[in-house]
């Protein structure tokens, strides 16, 4: 199968296109509505780009500030999740004990924690840290630990017969071998771990930076165009993680799983 | 489920010893058993008169399973260097009553891979990585090889060449190999002795001196005495069969003990 060259228009033009009509969609929708006096509804798409240009200082400060909460978030959360992966991979009845309760969890709204842990946790980065870090430990820990048990079975009965070390055994071929499963994860927990840094700030009171407090200050004084500017920025810098992810896994995987490109 | 019952087996030291026998007969399952992968319920196996984990643990255990099983991530060389870069310890109490590994470069030439020792797996041909993988084995010179029907995904041409590269190490590197197949004729053109197993469970029911000269190639090889050899065992692999799955053949019953390898 051949992939198009991402410069090629066929590979952006529908795209362009689509969001073409989606901006002409909104302003028409948000004109009539604004004729009619219901400003409070939709923004112009013209008002939102004057507030994002006419400040981009503040949020591209407020943009840092949620995106180093959710990128902290992400190496404390996946680096414990990767941990534990390990651990539950070398011993399968801790692994039987803890995964049913993974799963569960895994399917749960985390994100319902952050009022608690705001409390529990107090002002400052901290509980936002511990919410995007929750977010994402459980999704990082239920891949990469079948990334770890997915290793090939005759190159680990080769190793065995060697009698290599559970420690050689992990760093010679389990880690090397769950790599995909880890950019697999990381393809879903960036752009999650974004949404979990927005929610914590949403619930932590006196939060005064980041987009997710823009958001609620905003809103709470009926400006609409700030939202929606802190909605694109967000949205941006989900596609940005994305692709900074996609290029890294290439990159890795090209060399740690040749097969799978 | 119980895989082995009944095998009573001494390898020659030194031999090339084949195990042949229908799918399921425990043929696999007697060489992990050999290599300290399966511990055997009851019975003992010995490789080099200590415990097969003993054995492993000193390195004395080559293995080349069905599929080349090679790191992806490792170029040619590197896989190829593999036992030399884990259990180190082994390689340290052996160097003091033992010949060390081999230069694995040198096997690599040997095996005609000396123009790509710095490719990756996945730029090989399949016939290409089941050579690196003998020359992983064979290159830590172990006291035991064991091959599990390592030649069984590449086709017929490749098969021959691998056959006679096999051959060649085997030469340059003595020691004692365990073959596991499912071709006759290949069992009988590489090996000294041919075990016919049945099963399930396995057991051993012929223990076959093939006594062919060597080389089995070209001028050299006796065809009719090499036809004789295979009718019999395919006579017994038959009987084998027909006992196990019930037939008009009778094949003789399991031999009772305990296994013994090399």
């Amino acid at each position: 199968m051949s992939t198009r060259a991402w410069w090629h228009p066929a590979t952006w033009l529908p795209a362009v296109v689509a969001l073409a009509l989606l901006a002409t969609a909104w302003q028409l929708l948000a004109s009539s509505l604004a004729a009619r006096g219901e400003t409070y509804l939709l923004p112009l798409p013209a008002d939102v780009l004057t507030e994002l240009g006419g400040s981009p200082g503040r949020y591209l400060s407020d943009a840092w500030t949620t995106l180093s909460t959710a990128l902290l978030g992400v190496a404390v959360g996946g680096a414990l999740a990767v941990a534990l992966a390990v651990v539950l991979s070398e011993v399968p009845l801790l692994a039987r004990a803890v995964m049913p309760l993974a799963v569960v969890l895994n399917t749960t709204p985390v994100v319902a924690l952050a009022p608690a842990l705001v409390v529990a946790f107090g002002f400052g980065r901290t509980p936002k840290v511990v919410v995007t870090a929750i977010v994402v430990f459980f999704p990082v820990l239920v891949t990469v630990l079948s990334g770890l048990r997915a290793a090939p079975p005759d190159a680990f009965a080769v190793l065995r017969s060697l009698r290599a070390s559970r420690l050689e055994v992990l760093r010679r071929l389990r880690l090397p071998a769950a790599l995909p499963a880890l950019f697999t994860a990381l393809r879903v927990v960036l752009p999650l771990s974004v949404v979990g840094a927005v929610v914590a700030e949403f619930v932590a009171a006196g939060s005064s930076a980041g987009l997710g407090t823009l958001i609620t200050t905003s809103a709470a004084n009926y400006q609409l165009a700030p939202v929606y500017a802190a909605i694109i920025v967000l949205a941006l810098m989900g596609v940005l993680l994305l692709g900074a992810v996609v290029a890294v896994e290439r990159r890795v995987l090209a060399r740690y799983a040749p097969g799978r490109r | 489920m119980q895989a082995l019952a009944g095998v009573d087996l001494d390898v020659r030291q030194g031999s090339f010893t084949s195990l042949i026998g229908p799918s399921g007969c425990g043929k696999s399952t007697l060489l992990r058993a050999v290599a300290g992968l399966e511990e055997p319920d009851s019975g003992s196996v010995a490789v080099c008169g200590r415990p097969p984990s003993a054995a492993a643990a000193d390195k004395q255990v080559g293995l080349v399973p069905q599929t080349p099983a090679l790191l992806p991530w490792l170029t040619v060389r590197a896989n190829a260097e593999l036992p030399q870069r884990v259990n180190r310890r082994a390689d340290r109490r052996r160097a003091a009553d033992a010949p060390g590994p081999s230069d694995v470069v040198g096997v690599l030439q040997e095996v005609g891979l000396g123009a790509v020792l710095d490719a990756y797996p996945h730029e090989l041909s399949g016939g290409m990585q089941q050579r690196v993988a003998l020359a992983r084995a064979v290159a830590m010179r172990p006291g035991v090889l064991l091959l599990d029907e390592p030649f069984s995904a590449v086709d017929e041409i490749t098969r021959e060449a691998l056959r006679r590269q096999l051959l060649a190490l085997w030469e340059h590197v003595p020691t004692t190999v365990l073959f596991v197949t499912h071709s006759v004729r290949e069992a009988v053109l590489l090996s000294d002795v041919v075990v016919v197993m049945a099963g399930p469970p396995g057991r051993v029911v012929d223990v076959v001196e093939v006594g062919l000269p060597r080389p089995r190639a070209g001028e050299h090889l006796d065809e009719r005495a090499l036809h004789a050899v295979e009718d019999r065992l395919r006579a017994e692999l038959s009987a084998a069969w027909a006992a196990t799955h019930g037939g008009p053949a009778g094949g003789p019953g399991p031999a009772a003990g305990r296994e013994r390898g090399a």
